[in-house]
């Protein structure tokens, strides 16, 4: 079954065409909004192409993606008919969705209600399903939300301390992001240590330029650290994390800040960013801090340190645990994070294999435990759009 | 459809911080102006009011970067192509804008494929006069915006004669876009809020003459006092003391009352060059824009 999976973003929009389980083609369009577009398009096996056009929304994005798909020189399909469904990546379900689910006028009148929750996100992913509900019309279109897999988690992990009637009134809980991801390693690890999901205890640590982690308890999340917004738990690229609720209070204050600046202080100008005001970017914050950059190392540390703090008290919480998963872009290539947040971690059952950690090759799988290790540490790829496409099929079929 | 391109003439304090705030929406923009240092002062004031909106933490700067992508800054009224909306912005001088008016709607009216709305950012004159040398006289509406741009979140809609309802819906559409709460008003002089402050401005001048009480102390008693963000004295300095004396000039002549008439104080310090807060001086010192903060982050 060809089954076309949508990313979209307030100016972007990620593709990925499958069939089956087989990729065939991939891409991303950025800069919607103006008449610099640019798609950069790949198929499987052929080199990129990358174009410059006038887009001026989603629509009009999504029509010329499906345009690049059916050409007879970039495209791998002969009809845009061969689309048998289409699968969308929503950011926020809210307490409505636990899971996947097949997109009718109800469940998309029911997105649009978490847009109050999630304003950034939910429009861009609503304006993929409108514009596909006009341009194929036919196709049967799935949502697979990135809070689902969260909601599962007990209401002791996801409630905040804070007046009962905003929770009531307002939805104020944690929801917690990352979900497919999470969702997937969890699975992908049990196979790795040969066990059904369903027996184990996990701790998946998905960290890019944002970054959760999320205790798994037989399949199921259980806690997980980002919160109502993307912007608690760890420290990100960014983004504070966790922090103590009265310093943006007090920095309002002090500095007469608006909401909107201590929004942007807080979301943009904080994390490993604020704190060595030299990158975001991991990669360099290494290069830098191996050339002594004191504040370089420093956002490591915290970053680290923040982490590691989280995988102790989830193993306090599901009393023990059998591996950590590291993924996304940091846990997947950086042997220097995972090394600083696994070691001297003797006392828990955390051994880790120094040697494979630094040797694993990128973008592969591995077990960078010893053997010895009570809780195995693995690396783990993530494919967000793979558990999308799966999801997409099954529930399409279904239907 | 929706609006996604303006162009805005006159590059003064009000159209730099339209341009700014439009462009700080998403908007396309064009900025025009008849000379090359009103370009340049206008580009060096939005830089400030992003280095500074920098330097207080609200945007990152990439995101100044983009802002100003979204700004063409041109002396050549032929650069602006086609557009969805214009805004004036030029100095408040009905003869010149009804002569604006008459050249932007030939140029447009050939160049765009859809219906222009036609702008007009008067603080006081009225929309009808301004509209006298126009052909499609129901398609201008005034939209008042007050500075800074960017911070204030109203504007005054003023309906003249001709104006249709579409034109007003058109213009409300770009007031939402761009965050502002409008508000209806008729033509009359000094619609609500230069009628409602002028008046404010002068007898709080005449307190401090009186010896009533110091500058500072009756901006504290109106904060505080009554919850105004600012008092009298530091809210003339933000309207700038040139635009606070055109409008005292145009009420006292438009409707005769003396709480209208000019303070001799205002037109001292405005003939100083002392304009308030874009000046660094007024009735309070202030200090100078920061140049580059960008460097510090």
């Amino acid at each position: 079954m060809k089954v076309l999976i949508l990313n979209c973003g307030s100016s972007s929009i990620k593709y990925k065409l499958y069939d089956d389980d087989q990729q065939l083609a991939e891409g991303l369009l950025e800069k919607i909004g103006t008449a610099e577009a640019q798609l950069g398009h790949t198929v499987a096996g052929r080199k990129k192409l990358v174009s410059v056009h006038e887009v001026l929304e989603h629509h009009a994005g999504i029509e010329l993606i499906l345009q690049v798909l059916v050409d007879p020189e970039k495209g791998v399909l002969t009809s845009i008919e061969d689309i048998q469904a289409v699968g969308h990546r929503v950011v926020h379900g809210a307490e409505s969705f636990s899971e996947s689910t097949l997109i009718t006028p109800e469940v998309v009148a029911k997105i649009e209600e978490c847009i109050d929750i999630a304003p950034l996100h939910n429009p861009p992913n609503l304006a993929g399903i409108y514009a596909i509900s006009e341009l194929l019309p036919k196709v049967p279109q799935v949502a697979v939300f990135d809070t689902a897999f969260h909601q599962t988690m007990p209401d002791k992990a996801f409630m905040y301390a804070i007046p009962y009637v905003f929770y009531a009134r307002n939805h104020i809980r944690k929801y917690g992001f990352h979900g497919i991801s999470h969702y997937y390693v969890s699975y992908e690890a049990a196979a790795m240590l040969g066990r059904a999901v369903d027996e184990l205890k996990l701790i998946t640590c998905h960290l890019g330029n944002g970054s959760s982690v999320t205790a798994v308890d037989h399949g199921r999340s259980v806690d997980t650290s980002m919160g109502f917004t993307p912007l608690e738990g760890l420290p990100m690229g960014t983004r504070c994390g966790d922090i103590d609720p009265a310093v943006p209070l007090y920095i309002m204050g002090k500095e007469e800040l608006n909401l909107q600046q201590i929004n942007a202080l807080l979301n943009k100008h904080s994390g490993v960013l604020g704190i060595s005001g030299v990158s975001n970017d991991f990669r360099t914050l290494e290069e830098e801090s191996a050339k002594g950059d004191k504040r370089a190392t420093l956002a490591l540390e915290v970053f680290c340190y923040r982490l590691k703090k989280y995988i102790g008290s989830y193993i306090a919480a599901m009393n023990g645990a059998d591996a950590i998963v590291f993924t996304g872009g940091i846990g997947e290539n950086s042997d220097i994070v995972r090394e600083m947040v696994v070691k001297d971690m003797e006392f828990l059952g955390v051994e880790l294999d120094a040697e494979t950690n630094r040797t694993k090759k990128r973008g592969e799988a591995a077990d960078i435990s010893k053997p010895s290790s009570r809780i195995k540490v693995l690396v783990i790829p993530t494919n967000e759009e793979l558990v999308i496409a799966r999801d997409t099929r099954r529930i399409a079929a279904a239907n | 459809m929706e609006i996604r391109k303006i162009a805005v003439f006159g590059a003064g304090v009000m159209g730099a911080g339209i341009a700014q705030d439009a462009a700080a929406h998403g908007l396309e923009v064009v900025l025009v102006d008849q000379t090359e240092d009103g370009l340049t002062h206008a580009r060096q004031s939005i830089e400030n009011s992003l280095n500074l909106e920098l330097q207080r933490w609200g945007i990152t700067g990439s995101e100044k970067k983009v802002l100003l992508s979204h700004i063409k800054f041109t002396l050549n009224r032929s650069d602006v192509g086609s557009v969805d909306l214009v805004i004036e912005a030029i100095p408040d001088d009905l003869a010149a804008k009804q002569e604006l008016f008459a050249q932007l709607e030939s140029q447009f009216e050939q160049m765009c494929p859809a219906e222009v709305t036609y702008v007009s950012n008067t603080a006081i004159l009225p929309i009808t006069d301004i509209a006298l040398k126009m052909v499609n006289k129901e398609r201008l509406v005034g939209m008042h915006f007050l500075a800074p741009v960017p911070a204030i979140k109203l504007v005054e809609m003023v309906r003249g004669v001709h104006t249709s309802q579409a034109t007003v819906d058109r213009a409300k559409e770009l007031a939402r876009r761009m965050g502002k709460t409008p508000v209806d008003v008729l033509e009359n002089p000094g619609y609500i809020t230069a009628r409602l402050v002028v008046p404010l401005i002068n007898e709080a001048i005449m307190l401090y003459q009186e010896g009533t009480a110091s500058k500072e102390d009756i901006d504290v008693a109106m904060r505080l006092g009554f919850g105004f963000n600012k008092g009298p004295f530091a809210l003339a300095d933000q309207i700038g003391l040139d635009i606070v004396l055109g409008w005292s000039e145009h009420l006292f002549r438009e409707l005769g009352e003396t709480r209208y008439r000019p303070q001799a104080l205002v037109r001292n310090l405005a003939r100083r060059g002392h304009l308030g807060v874009k000046t660094g001086k007024g009735f309070y010192s202030y200090e100078t824009p920061v140049d580059n903060a960008e460097e510090k982050i």
